[in-house]
């Protein structure tokens, strides 16, 4: 008995081996997915073309790369009454729209609605949110410093409007503002960054994603920026400061989208899941407001 | 007020004080002379009883007259005591173990220790014998593993470490091992834990209706108690196996009033391992890859009987795994040197007065250190050498990264049992913990070409106190109804913020009629330390961190209800509970722990949030007979909800696991054969996976490109795919022979009996054709093992 024993170990010795060496792998299948339609919208006071991007999505295991979608109607209401509807793509296959003005930022509560005949139809619902009141924004040339480099210093400071949670997108531009050599005065992104920790730097964008995170207080923040990709010019330049209030539906939204971007590549990432508020698939529609301050 | 409570505990504490007199001491093993936990100690003729504390102490009393006393335990020999009480008198008792360990007769319990007598509920003991006749892993026989086996408790699965218990985390259960907190208690990736069961003498799970005594986590209380090492006589045991070898001393250093245990194991992993290392790399002389790996762990104490009321204890642990895998490459004109490795180590050391103030009163003062670090490395080195092409003259690189991370308590605390008659047991105390947390820093180290970077980013030290105390009854209202009620306060001090909970605890026993016992018990607990876990690894780089004035302690309420009967060596439990949790810790999403050169604080990498959990547990156990074992089984739910998580959606715990099913049989083929056999069912583990893809945009001006459109992948919701359902079957077989002076076991046993395949972990992939495909990859397939034991 002990001896058939210890030749089975043995046998089993030597199979469990080759298991070890090759790997031990279950490849899984998978039911077929069955493609969602998805809507995104985000709008802001200051478009005059809406742009929604609509697409389907793609199973994990299909060959086939995620797409856009075409027949789709996109409506845009509010406080349930149509406000536009179209269903034109432009030359990249966004659903784009004209408007004879910038959209503004009307009180209401808009929906948007994405119809087509094969899938489910999308309904996602948003409001404007306050547009940031900027009580003092100045501009302190050569005053910080960005790694070991030079770099300018921008303080805002914001009010706090009471039982709101605000969240705000700056971003910032610059140009010169005398005729030179270069000659060219058109506003240029220019890179914003901050050490505080209340900010995100928006992954794959030059722009900063700042939270009160329910705290109400007025907001004091400082940036610094490098102008145009250097250190300051001599020459007189000024930099334009476009503070975008989100919705909370808008900094849920860019909060994941920047961490999913973050986390790509990285195997000790936590896992992300895009923010989606839309009804009968997935996307996102969200309003905000701009509000654009000049320091020189 | 005050006098009122004066006067009801002195009639409590005088109950017929002219008429009764108190039966005190300590209840031990014959042959060893090791304390005995939870010794019945019964009156059948007044249906009245107590049992032996965690040091074998009792306090027993009854009217003036003459008694038989009963002494039952499992595993030994019943003892009845005729005595004829007129004073108060101190006896010890020594009881013999049964021959035959698992014999019906000798182990059938007595009314008083039968699981429907008994308050406690939601708690599950092992007797350390029953345990080392469980099938052996590799050769060792683990008490995690075991813990695993009963219901409400589970296993994080393939190369996942920690126990979770009724939809808790690892870091929500306080892992005792004599009295001092353990925070990593897992050698090879959970594969074995660092407890080595030849240095065990008791093992208690309790998961719901937590007496006051315990406090600072969520989920459950592990005690294990190392043994105190034979007062009589010398002994050895020891034993070697495929993977690790370990032996044990004890012995007296005064006869029958001192003694100690020493304890040790390694694995050789490495060792064996490194004939397939060289052969491997032989193939291949220009790239040569050397993994090592390597653990041991170490138990050693001492205890000393001062006196008949005093005694000491010094005990200590000390365990480390170390993870290490480097590389060459070899070129005529490049060469490099690679590295990756993990270490983690464990410390703790105890020192213990117990004190007999009175026949009624006992104290246990405690003073403990517990230290756990963690270091991650990587480093590499390159060398361009001058026939490079594009190089002029040699080239050297070098990049190291050291991730560090651990935690030190020093702590105090002091226990009395007052038993001031049998309808009541009070218990209280006090404690006090200071914690240093270092929770993870990162040092980089870079030189190339005359420049050098040597920084470290993070790693500032936080100290917190925590201070406890405690008072708790058991009182036996009738002979239907038996109540246990306390209250735990905790405070806790850190950063200039003050932390304090009172935690109120109740567990009730009402007898039905049949014998059945129904049970209810509601338990308030907090938990002010924490552990981040990448949950989609399992490693043990988890960190742990404090509550701070930015994280608030965890907390939970548990309620419990349940029927549990005896009948014959049968015990039967069904149970059902549900927990809601506060201020759960999770990473946010997209956090990256590791080697993240951001700037950002492990503060600002987490958020807060809640969890529910809810099921029911069956329990059928036979603990004697020839043929003895159980089954259990649990059905539950767990759930978490983050603002910042899934969009504020509630999600599946990771380790929400719908089904857990155990059977475990152990079977005496002869007196020198026998047979056990464990299998485990459980649902697979839940996991995010990104089971779809689409496009999505940004607007342009907050786009680097100046493009509109993205691409991304997404689950359905966070932890909405599930692993494979996980299922194991581990055999053993041993075969014992006793010599003139030593005892020997030979034990084969199968890990893995039919060779599943328990998935560990999934990618995507592509098949021959360029298919996308998903693949789940598995760790451990069978593995047979043998062990050789010798016991003198």
């Amino acid at each position: 008995m002990k001896k058939f024993l210890f030749i089975a170990l043995f046998a089993a010795s030597i199979s469990s081996c080759d298991n070890l060496t090759e790997g031990v792998v279950r490849d899984i299948d998978l039911p077929p997915h069955t493609p969602t339609m998805v809507g995104t919208l985000l709008a802001d006071n200051t478009d005059s073309t809406l742009y929604g991007i609509i697409s389907q999505t793609r199973g994990l295991l299909d060959s086939n790369v995620a797409a856009l979608l075409s027949g789709a109607t996109v409506n845009l209401y509010k406080d349930n009454v149509l406000q536009y509807s179209w269903n034109t793509q432009d030359t990249m296959d966004y659903y784009s729209l004209n408007l004879n003005d910038t959209l503004g930022s009307a009180s209401g509560t808009y929906k948007f609605e994405v119809l087509h005949p094969e899938f489910d139809d999308l309904t996602a619902t948003d409001q404007f949110p306050p547009a940031a009141i900027i009580s003092e924004a100045v501009l302190n040339k050569g005053a910080a410093q960005i790694f070991t480099f030079e770099a300018d210093e921008i303080i805002l400071n914001l009010q706090d409007i009471p039982g709101v949670d605000q969240h705000y997108i700056f971003s910032c531009e610059v140009r010169l503002t005398d005729f030179n050599f270069i000659g060219d005065t058109s506003w240029t992104k220019a890179d914003l960054y901050s050490d505080d920790q209340r900010t995100i730097q928006l992954a794959g964008s030059s722009a900063i994603l700042v939270s009160e995170n329910g705290i109400d207080a007025d907001l004091q923040l400082s940036f610094a920026s490098t102008a145009f990709l250097g250190a300051p010019l001599e020459e007189d330049y000024e930099y334009r400061i476009s503070i975008k209030t989100l919705s909370n539906e808008g900094f849920n939204y860019y909060r994941s989208l920047s961490s999913y971007q973050t986390a790509q590549g990285n195997p000790f990432s936590e896992p992300v899941v895009i923010y989606s508020n839309v009804s009968g698939g997935y996307g996102v529609f969200a309003l905000s407001r701009t509000v654009d301050r000049i320091v020189r | 007020m005050k006098t009122r409570l004066l006067l009801v505990l002195l009639a409590i504490s005088t109950w017929g004080t002219a008429q009764n007199k108190t039966l005190s001491g300590y209840v031990r093993d014959a042959a060893t002379g090791e304390d005995l936990i939870g010794v019945n100690i019964w009156s059948p003729e007044l249906k009245v009883g107590t049992s032996t504390n965690s040091f074998g102490f009792y306090s027993f009393t009854l009217p003036q007259g003459e008694h038989i006393i009963q002494l039952t335990y499992l595993g030994y020999e019943n003892q009845n005591f005729e005595i004829d009480l007129t004073k108060n008198v101190s006896i010890n008792f020594k009881l013999k173990p049964a021959e035959n360990v698992l014999n019906e007769v000798t182990v059938t319990a007595a009314e008083s220790s039968q699981i429907q007598e008994q308050i406690q509920m939601s708690k599950m003991e092992v007797p350390i014998k029953q345990l080392k006749s469980l099938p052996a892993i590799l050769g060792e026989v683990d008490i995690m593993k075991t813990l695993q086996l009963l219901p409400g408790v589970q296993s994080g699965g393939e190369g996942t470490s920690g126990l979770y218990v009724r939809g808790g985390s690892p870091d929500q259960n306080l892992i005792l091992l004599d009295g001092v907190p353990l925070y990593n208690v897992n050698h090879l990736f959970g594969f074995f834990s660092v407890f080595n069961a030849d240095a065990i003498s008791n093992v208690s799970l309790t998961k719901g209706g937590f007496p006051a005594r315990y406090g600072g986590r969520l989920s459950s209380v592990l005690e294990i108690k190392m043994k105190e090492g034979n007062m009589n006589e010398f002994h050895g045991d020891a034993t070697a196996s495929i993977i690790a070898s370990k032996m044990t001393l004890e012995g007296p250093l005064v006869k029958d009033k001192a003694s100690f245990m020493v304890s040790g194991r390694r694995t050789y992993l490495d060792v064996l391992a490194r004939p397939f290392i060289n052969a491997a790399n032989s193939q291949n002389p220009e790239t040569t890859i050397n993994p090592t790996y390597y653990f041991y762990d170490m138990n050693g104490k001492v205890n000393w009987k001062i006196s008949d009321k005093d005694r000491v204890y010094l005990s200590h642990f000390q365990g480390k795994d170390d993870f290490g895998t480097k590389g060459r490459d070899e070129y005529e004109d490049y060469q490099a040197e690679f590295g990756f490795g993990l270490d983690w180590r464990n410390s703790i050391t105890a020192a213990r007065w117990n004190h007999q103030w009175s026949p009624k009163l006992f104290s246990n003062v405690t003073a403990t250190r517990s230290v756990y670090n963690f270091n991650t490395r990587i480093s590499q080195e390159e060398r361009y050498l001058p026939n490079y092409p594009d190089t002029a003259g040699t080239e050297e690189s070098r990049f190291a990264g050291l991730y560090f991370s651990g935690i030190e308590d020093y702590g105090a605390r002091i226990d009395f049992d007052f038993v001031p008659n049998p309808q009541h047991y009070i218990r209280y105390g006090a404690g006090w913990t200071n914690h240093k947390f270092s929770p993870g820093a990162t040092n980089f180290e870079f030189q190339q070409s005359g420049f050098n970077l040597d920084t470290t980013i993070g790693g500032d030290e936080i100290f917190s106190d925590e201070a406890f105390a405690y008072v708790e009854d058991e009182w036996n209202v009738n002979e239907n109804f038996k109540i246990g009620y306390g209250l735990h306060l905790n405070t806790l001090f850190v950063e200039n913020t003050t932390y304090t909970r009172l935690q109120p605890r109740i567990g009730m026993n009402y007898s039905l009629p049949g014998n059945i016992a129904l049970k209810a018990s509601y338990a308030d607990m907090m938990q002010t330390v924490n552990l981040l876990t990448n949950e989609g690894l399992g490693l043990p780089t988890d960190l742990w961190v404090p509550s701070t004035a930015n994280l608030k302690p965890q907390t939970s309420q548990q309620y419990a209800a349940g029927l549990a009967k005896n009948v014959g060596p049968y015990e039967f439990s069904i149970e059902g509970y549900y927990k809601d949790m506060q201020n759960l810790v999770s990473y946010r999403e997209g956090a990256s722990f590791l080697f993240s050169v951001d700037d950002e604080s492990w503060e600002d990498k987490v958020t807060q949030g809640q969890g529910t959990s809810y099921g029911m547990e069956f329990f059928a156990q036979k603990k004697a007979g020839k043929t003895n074992g159980w089954i259990g089984y649990t059905l539950s739910w767990s759930y978490r909800q983050f603002d910042e998580i899934n969009g504020g959606q509630r999600y599946f715990f990771t380790y929400d696991r719908r089904h857990d099913l155990s059977v475990v049989v152990n079977h005496e083929i002869s007196e020198n054969i026998n047979f056990s056999a464990a299998w485990v069912y459980g649902t697979g583990r839940a996991v995010t996976l990104p089971e779809f893809s689409y496009i999505t945009g940004l607007p342009e001006e907050l786009s680097w490109w100046n493009y509109r459109q993205l691409t991304v992948e997404r689950a359905t919701d966070r932890n909405s795919y599930r692993y494979s359902p996980y299922h194991r079957l581990d055999v053993s077989l041993s075969f014992r022979k006793e010599h003139k002076n030593y005892e020997r076991w030979w034990t084969i046993s199968a890990y893995n009996a039919y060779n599943n395949l328990n998935p560990f972990f999934m990618e995507t992939t592509q098949d021959r054709n360029g298919n996308p495909q998903l693949r789940e990859y598995g760790l451990f397939p069978i593995i047979p093992s043998i062990a050789y034991r010798i016991k003198f």
